[in-house]
């Protein structure tokens, strides 16, 4: 029934993976568990905001925070909403945009493959009216306010903005309350279109079935006309019905997504007022994006993450020191790498946080620049490397956390399996590759301060 | 079939006041240990209490450093280490725990030794981080102590970077009105300058001598550890009493305001949150408590409920608008965020789902969307280790049902007959703004 089958045997988990009517699926059978678990995943996100339609030649261009405002409008269909439609039959759905996929989720008991039809409805029959865009600009107005209130998506969005001069990851996910003001139903149709189609989606399913009979819900969930929806000749009618491309061009069934081409400089610091007690300071470095989809990719993430553990990590010098002197309290930091950009971060809390962002930058520094320090890592390595592979073995636990990674490795080439093998064949030269980029010309740091606070 | 059988702990006592609850299940690659130690609130020893779990992170007598504790839970595959104050009832309980990889399925051909992947290992650990703390002449250190005193204040003040919560904690600041027992978890700001190193020891080791302790552990090999426990008998610092006994006694909630209660502070921003607190003062043991469980649900506990519906959906004056159920307090506490200027307008409407609750006006499709939410929620539960553990430490606190079948055998029977009468009971007893906008209405 499945195309075939992803497996780990000391791990004793195994994927099974198959096109059902021109859509990748997955499924990860869980013995024992009650809870069913299904994702649709759209590899379309806020960073998509420039691209040529399939079977357009011409670029368009859309306003931020649309893929997220069209997740929310999904769920609106002409016979109701269809959150109500999920908790009647006894499932809880939800849904959400990142920068660059959208993903339709429900977990259930019962009722299964009722639920997957009604989730299958959810993300491909899109329906929106003039008025039900008004209303939605409201609610997401609200929800961009809640945004702008809480200092910690704040130092996100503004380390974002001040990182990137013209790359699309700059822009918030949900958009700006101007911003949404420009979505129309239309433009909406005409997204949906472009990125709703097969090809460019895949479906997780999780829980106590048979890997046949996953399969077998998925395809029923399906409805027939999809393949011929969206086929390779399919050259996806213009609005005004006219066919747009011409015989010679290769028609593509996906869109072109269109990135400016961002500097490898960075802009200025920031700072910004906000009504908090202590201050909150974000230091980011931008690094160079891989620029190729596949494995180094991801070991470029997986090197980058360790090397920022081991650097900053609970277990370092540099934390013990910084902790004590109560420069800083917690300490997150995170490594994200995308073919097309990748960016380091570190975020916290600090009273002098010109002070505590002095010393990050100093501690690369050193690090870089003495043998000592540089010979000294090897160790550290190790054992976070062990540490990050005991994790890799928990995450099975997580049936969406599984889906959101295999979902995306996919899209990569890659799967779930092939991250641990990455992870185990990490070297350190991978993670000094990863130190030589932590670059303090390329760093940009962002302060969120009461506006009242006492200058030294 | 057999995944419909009843996940529950098994419970062996392995001292005077110290259970030991486990659970042998293969399904998760995780195996976790909690310890919890339930002391009852009171305004002298909530705060000290509050700073133990930051200064039991920061260094133990085998593990003296920081950096020594992170190392070793390294070292361990990358074990979590949780120690933390919560509040159950009017109980603050203190966990200490660890959650680490199952040696099972840690493959020793790529990773190397499994040696530290071990229950009786986590075990001590755990139990050190709890009893014995790096002391310096019967103290926690003076800088330690200063530096997580210092912190602390900064969680307590830092509570405000999250308005949706800031608000709900005043909002029940204001119905407490002052009474002890609903004092939050992380104690009493102002308390925390009286504070001093040696004071706080002194009063952690007589809450670890005096407190009912409960240890959960699941995973392989814990009925195993379980016998190891019953063999050995746990240290502590100070002789714990042989009187110790699992308390029931007095659980009642602070008393409900006569009248409704007001209250509104100004942060400026974008967006304003309104709180308010719903109540007819029917708690766990109350006949009529399942209904209540029913009133949350129908009233915002869901996307299917009124307030979704209505002051999200309809009226499009919020993102969230949203109900939970405090259920030691009986109280439903409804949250929405809204636009300053729509304040009014949000209470009205808030007020009109509360008003047709009253009037029996609750459809079938209601009632049955909240049943289905509610046994999916209770049902699931045995599919995650952390959710099952607070459910049977719950009841330990505050008694009620604990087994699946109870909790859903009194679900089934909730009419909606039995709704309407809880509706009638439920008052509005406080009011709480967070306002993001000064302006004329500020009078």
């Amino acid at each position: 029934m499945s195309d075939y089958c992803l497996r780990n045997d000391s791990l004793r988990e195994e994927i099974y993976v198959s096109k059902v009517k021109g859509l990748t699926a997955f499924v990860l059978p869980k013995k024992g568990f009650r809870k069913k678990y299904a994702e649709v995943f759209v590899h379309y996100g806020s960073n998509d905001n420039s691209f040529i339609p399939p079977g357009e030649t011409e670029p368009v261009d859309v306003p931020p925070g649309i893929a997220h405002f069209l997740e929310h409008k999904m769920f609106e269909k002409p016979w109701g909403d269809a959150f109500s439609a999920f908790a009647k039959i006894g499932a809880s759905a939800n849904a959400y945009t990142t920068n660059n996929y959208t993903s339709y989720l429900f977990w259930t008991l019962e009722n299964f493959g009722e639920a997957l039809k009604l989730l299958m409805q959810v993300a491909l029959d899109p329906y929106f009216t003039k008025e039900s865009v008004a209303k939605e600009q409201g609610i997401i107005g609200q929800e961009i306010g809640m945004y702008d209130d809480d200092p910690g998506a704040r130092l996100v969005r503004e380390a974002m903005e001040a990182l990137y001069f013209k790359h699309p990851v700059r822009f918030d996910i949900a958009g700006t309350k101007e911003s949404i003001r420009q979505i129309t139903d239309e433009l909406l149709y005409k997204c949906h279109r472009s990125f709703y189609r097969p090809s460019n989606m895949s479906v997780f399913v999780a829980g106590d079935f048979a890997p046949h009979e996953a399969f077998e819900y998925i395809a029923q969930a399906l409805p027939d006309s999809l393949l011929t929806r969206y086929t390779r000749s399919d050259t996806c009618p213009a609005p005004d019905g006219s066919q747009s491309s011409s015989p010679d061009t290769p028609v593509l069934d996906i869109p072109q997504r269109i990135r400016p081409l961002e500097p490898p400089e960075v802009g200025e610091d920031r700072e910004v007022f906000l009504p908090v007690p202590t201050p909150l300071i974000h230091i980011a470095w931008k690094d160079d994006p891989p620029g190729v989809i596949g494995e180094d990719t991801l070991r470029q993430e997986l090197a980058a993450s360790i090397l920022l553990d081991m650097l900053f990590g609970r277990s370092s010098a540099f934390f013990t020191e910084v902790y004590e002197e109560g420069l800083v309290d917690d300490l997150h930091c995170t490594y994200e790498a995308w073919p097309d950009y990748s960016h380091a971060s570190m975020f916290g809390q600090s009273a002098s946080p010109e002070e505590f962002s002095e010393r990050v930058l100093r501690e690369v520094e050193t690090v870089k620049s003495d043998p000592k320090r540089r010979a000294g890592l090897e160790e550290d390595f190790l054992r976070i490397k062990k540490s990050n592979l005991g994790r890799y073995v928990t995450l099975f636990d997580s049936f969406d956390t599984v889906g959101e990674i295999q979902a995306h490795l996919h899209d990569m080439g890659l799967n779930i399996f092939s991250y641990g093998d990455i992870l185990r064949n990490l070297t350190m030269d991978d993670v000094l590759a990863r130190l030589d980029n932590l670059r303090r010309e390329r760093s940009v740091r962002v302060i969120v301060r009461d506006r009242d606070h006492k200058k030294k | 079939m057999e995944h419909n059988k009843e996940t529950r702990f098994e419970t062996i006592s392995i001292g005077p006041g110290i259970s030991y609850h486990y659970l042998t299940d293969d399904r998760w690659k995780t195996l976790s240990i909690d310890v919890f130690c339930k002391v009852p609130i009171s305004r002298e020893t909530v705060t000290s209490i509050a700073l133990v779990p930051r200064l039991a992170k920061r260094g133990t007598v085998g593990l003296p450093a920081l950096r020594d504790i992170s190392r070793q839970l390294e070292e361990m595959y990358g074990a979590g280490m949780g120690a933390d104050a919560t509040k159950i009832g009017p109980v603050q309980v203190i966990r200490f725990g660890i959650d680490m990889p199952s040696p099972d399925y840690v493959d020793s051909n790529l990773l190397g030794s499994k040696d530290g992947l071990n229950l009786a290992k986590a075990m001590s650990f755990v139990w050190e981080l709890a009893t014995r703390p790096y002391l310096v002449n019967g103290a926690y250190p003076e800088d330690r102590f200063e530096t997580e005193r210092e912190e602390h204040r900064r969680d307590i003040l830092g509570i405000i970077n999250n308005r949706a919560r800031y608000a709900t904690v005043r909002l029940v600041e204001v119905v407490s009105q002052g009474e002890p027992s609903g004092l939050p978890a992380w104690g009493v700001l102002e308390d925390l300058d009286d504070l001093n190193p040696r004071g706080t020891w002194v009063t952690w080791a007589g809450a670890l001598a005096s407190s009912p302790i409960s240890i959960y552990a699941v995973g392989k090999g814990v009925r195993e550890l379980g016998e190891i426990l019953q063999r050995t008998s746990l240290e502590f610092p100070f002789s714990r009493f042989f009187s110790v006994q699992g308390h029931r006694t007095n659980i009642a909630p602070p008393p409900l305001p006569e009248t409704t209660l007001y209250q509104e502070d100004f942060l400026p921003g974008e967006q304003t949150v309104l709180c308010m607190a719903l109540s007819g003062g029917i708690t766990e043991g109350h006949p009529d408590f399942p209904a209540l469980i029913f009133y949350d649900g129908i009233l915002g506990g869901f996307p299917h409920s009124k307030m979704f519906r209505n002051v999200r959906e309809r009226e499009q004056l919020a993102y969230f608008a949203d109900t939970s159920l405090n259920s030691w307090r009986g109280m439903v506490i409804a949250v929405a965020g809204i636009a300053d200027e729509d304040k009014e307008r949000a209470q009205d409407v808030i007020m009109e789902q509360v008003e047709a609750m009253k009037n029996g006006d609750i459809s079938d499709e209601e009632m049955d969307n909240t049943r289905a939410g509610l046994l999916r929620r209770y049902r699931s539960e045995s599919d995650s280790q952390g959710a099952l553990i607070r459910r049977f430490l719950t009841q330990e606190i505050m008694g009620g049902p604990a087994t699946e079948t109870e909790l859903v055998s009194r679900i089934m029977k909730v009419t909606k007959d039995d709704v309407v009468r809880v509706a009638e009971e439920v008052q509005l007893k406080a009011v709480y703004a967070l306002r993001a906008k000064e302006g004329i209405h500020r009078e």
